[in-house]
């Protein structure tokens, strides 16, 4: 929520104090909003007007633009904070890979293979490349067409269509125009075209300007008298550090000091910072990738698709999209993992996502059905929890009642974490059961489920 | 934009003859008066300093990490000269894990006689880090902090649960401490507070926050560095110490290391995955990086002398990209 006192808001309410917005005055409302810990709109009498001026002064100021249509479409910006723990952010910088429109017909289908087969399933998300970004390295208005035939027969993930000319860009939007594909990118030069284009196929453009912010901003404006609503800056790249501190620039021109002009989600391209002649050129797109992550591009488009180089940036970017209030969590409770019976082994963890999956993933590849205990933590992983005295002996004796343990197994043991190994006595003594201290980590209950099993 | 009220602390690593020591030239880390990139270069005096990691004794480490130190990894003197002349390690970081019980129980003595070898191989600065057995590492750093007397070198670390014996033996021989807690800001503070009414001078710590891996906890150690940093410029003098992270720690992560071919090649995971943990840290203004592997050392580097430094990368044009077929 942007800055509205609470007197502002109030001001715009019906002011009877019916109380249906679950407060009992609308004063009391009001000030709830202006906190961020109630919804205006949960008020059902607000007027015409009120809504009008609550939803521009509630807007992010960094705008919402939507690529692509449909389940795949992607949203990138609506961010409100500069930094994650002021709130958090809202939406995850897009992945776009790039193939160029120079490629065979079954070369294209491969590579748009190979990024659509991309995928990592972690924490309950699936963790994958976003967007396709078409070259028109061909200069060529039909083959260019071509291409975007290719794509939209092989993926429905939505499109980038990257070309300075004009003419290029137009017979590409002829096909997908439709599909909301950002355009890239409008520039000093050909400015008017390309925002004719954006207008007429309702598509968000993107304007590259790597001059001052200034010569940006101008150019921004151009484009919104105009008409176009939906926009995506690409401050150009010549060098690391002045592209990174535009962008940290951009984030607080428009946050900080609520410019509307630079309030506009980013596209940046980390495929240009490889070199062939570069020894080291595979891993440095990805660092660079990784620092326009961290400050705030809202679009990183890289070269070729291989796993070890995009592992590193999903996982980088599920961590840091995550709400930093919120610990990951699953519910507490006896779950089975495989095909379970009363003689399965029983194991005791956390409740904190991370750990959840990581354990259940573990168990599984030791082929050895099992039952996993997961006791309340808060979501705390075992070590913090531990550490914190939220994984005790008591915790877990209560589980095991909570959860009726007892009628799921007929035996009366049960593994540990090895981090938690101090609090076994104290567990045997509570419970009645005999507590077999596991592995520190999990990933060695492979080996030890199925030793255990066999003896 | 020169937004804050306050400014980091400059803390001084190693010492040269001069000053009673006798390493080739002094470390300085701190003095910042913004975050990485938000302000101007004036606002960063000191670009952010590798440690190599190095152990007395061995210890079990992936493959991939273990490779480019194969013919040293039971010489500490040598393993620590192919960090700094091969590898450009602008410090060392010594972990001296033979002294735990469980480990070789070696004796304080014997810890500082390895010391002095490193010390005698490199004249870089020297981090020295404990086992990390809590009644051990007091007498340890006892001995190596005097046999290093007038070294000015960093004792990693003190804790909430041991840090008097290593913040007095750090105050009579004239050494450095990194103050150790976990992801936690108040903690961070409450240890900074308890090691300064001890009579360490602000300037004699380095705090280290947990540098978590990246998919494990990273998050948390991102946001806890950014907070520290911000509380520091901010003006909360308990804050103003500069910060150190432990990057190899990124190696924990299973993705950086397990067999697995869907996940390409170990050889690349590894490195990458210490290169992205290190220069997330490092842009939310982390000081000291103690690293590992050659390739990741590389990357933050160029990092480093680009953002820090004003050094130019090549950068293709982005019209000449749109024209490759690549
Ligand atoms: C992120 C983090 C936090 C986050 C919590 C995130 C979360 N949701 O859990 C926050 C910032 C909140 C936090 C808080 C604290 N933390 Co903390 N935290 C970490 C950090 C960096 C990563 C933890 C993590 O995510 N691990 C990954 C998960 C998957 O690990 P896990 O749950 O333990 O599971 C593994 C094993 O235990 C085992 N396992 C799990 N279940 C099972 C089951 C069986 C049967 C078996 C055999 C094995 C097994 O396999 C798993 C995979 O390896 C670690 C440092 C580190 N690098 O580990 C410190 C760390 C765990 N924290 C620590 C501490 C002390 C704390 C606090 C007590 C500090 C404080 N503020 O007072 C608090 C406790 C919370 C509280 N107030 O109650 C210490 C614990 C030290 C110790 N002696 O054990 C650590 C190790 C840091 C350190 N080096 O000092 N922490
Ligand atoms: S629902 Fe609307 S009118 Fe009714 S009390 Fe709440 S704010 Fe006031």
């Amino acid at each position: 929520m942007r800055k509205l006192t609470p007197m502002q808001i109030y001001m715009l309410l019906p002011k009877t104090n019916c109380g249906e917005c679950g407060f009992p005055t609308c004063l009391a409302f009001a000030f709830n909003v202006a906190s961020g810990k109630a919804n205006v709109f949960a008020c059902p009498y607000l007027s015409d007007e009120a809504k009008r001026k609550l939803s521009e002064a509630l807007a992010p100021p960094i705008k919402l633009v939507t690529i692509g249509v449909g389940s795949e479409a992607i949203k990138i910006g609506g961010e409100r904070v500069i930094h994650r723990h002021e709130d958090k952010f809202y939406n995850p910088t897009a992945i776009a890979f790039a193939i160029s429109d120079l490629l065979s017909e079954e070369e294209l289908r491969k590579q748009i293979a190979a990024i659509e087969n991309t995928k990592l399933e972690r924490l309950e998300e699936i963790l994958k490349p976003d967007l396709i970004a078409l070259k028109g390295s061909s200069e060529n208005p039909e083959r260019f067409a071509k291409a975007v035939e290719t794509i939209l027969e092989t993926t429905s993930l939505p499109i980038i269509l990257c070309s300075f000319n004009p003419k290029v860009m137009e017979e590409g939007l002829k096909l997908c125009g439709s599909k909301r594909p950002l355009i890239y990118a409008a520039t000093k030069d050909n400015l008017e075209s390309m925002a004719k284009l954006a207008i007429e196929y309702d598509c968000p453009l993107a304007i590259y300007e790597p001059g001052r912010l200034e010569s940006l901003a101008e150019l921004v404006k151009k484009a919104r008298n105009m008409g176009v609503k939906d926009l995506v800056l690409d401050v150009g790249f010549n060098d690391l550090r002045e592209t990174l501190e535009k962008l940290v620039l951009l984030r607080h021109l428009a946050i900080g000091e609520e410019k509307r002009e630079y309030g506009y989600p980013t596209i940046t391209f980390p495929s240009l910072a490889t070199t062939e002649s570069d020894a080291l050129a595979d891993f440095w797109e990805v660092t660079v990738a990784t620092s326009f992550m961290i400050r705030y591009a809202s679009i990183i488009v890289l070269n070729s698709i291989k796993p070890w180089r995009i592992l590193p940036l999903l996982i980088l970017r599920q961590g840091i999209f995550r709400d930093p209030r919120i610990h990951p969590r699953v519910k507490p409770g006896l779950y089975a993992i495989g095909n379970v019976n009363e003689h399965s082994p029983c194991l005791v963890t956390s409740n904190y996502a991370l750990t959840y999956f990581t354990v259940k993933s573990d168990i599984e590849a030791s082929k050895v059905p099992s039952y996993l205990l997961v006791v309340d933590t808060g979501g705390l992983s075992v070590a913090s929890a531990f550490a914190g005295g939220k994984f005790t002996a008591e915790k877990i004796a209560e589980a095991i009642e909570e959860y009726k343990v007892k009628e799921k197994v007929k035996h009366r043991t049960m593994i540990i974490p090895g981090l938690t190994a101090k609090i076994s006595g104290k567990l045997e003594e509570l419970t009645n059961w005999k507590v077999i201290v596991g592995p520190r980590d999990s990933s060695e209950l492979r080996v030890f489920l199925r030793k255990i099993s066999t003896t | 934009m020169g937004r804050w009220a306050g400014r980091i602390v400059e803390v001084k690593i190693g010492a040269t003859k001069a000053e009673g020591g006798s390493r080739d030239k002094v470390i300085v880390v701190g003095g910042e008066t913004d975050l990485p990139l938000f302000g101007s270069k004036e606002d960063l005096p000191n670009p952010p300093i590798i440690s190599m990691d190095i152990f007395d004794c061995k210890i079990p480490l992936p493959k991939v990490l273990k490779t480019p130190f194969i013919e040293v990894l039971e010489d500490p003197a040598e393993w620590a000269k192919l960090c700094v002349n091969k590898y450009g390690a602008d410090m060392i970081s010594l972990h001296l894990v033979s002294t735990d019980p469980n480990v070789l129980d070696r004796s304080p003595k014997e810890a500082a006689k390895t010391v002095e070898d490193v010390l005698q191989a490199v004249k870089v600065p020297l981090i020295i880090g404990g086992s990390g057995n809590p009644e051990k590492d007091p007498k340890v750093f006892e001995e190596v902090a005097k046999v290093t007397e007038g070294e000015r070198c960093l004792l990693s670390s003190a804790t909430l649960d041991v840090y008097k014996e290593i913040a007095a033996a750090a105050l009579i021989y004239g050494h450095n401490v990194v103050a150790f807690t976990p992801v936690d800001v108040n903690l961070a503070k409450h240890l900074n507070r308890l090691l300064m009414n001890m009579g360490l001078p602000p300037d004699k710590i380095v705090m280290d926050p947990t540098a978590a891996s990246l998919g494990y906890g990273h998050e948390y150690s991102f946001s806890v560095i950014e907070r520290i940093r911000l509380g520091g410029l901010q003006g909360d003098r308990d804050l103003q110490m500069p910060i150190l992270v432990g990057v190899t720690n990124a190696w924990g992560a299973r993705e950086a290391w397990l067999k697995d071919p869907s996940l390409g090649p170990r050889e690349y995971r590894g490195p990458i995955w210490e290169a992205v943990t290190g220069i997330t840290y490092m842009l939310a203004g982390a000081d000291i990086l103690m690293m590992m592997h050659p390739i990741a050392v590389s990357l933050v580097k160029r990092v480093i002398n680009n953002v820090f430094r004003g050094e130019k990368t090549s950068i293709k044009e982005v019209y000449e990209w749109l024209k490759e077929a690549m």
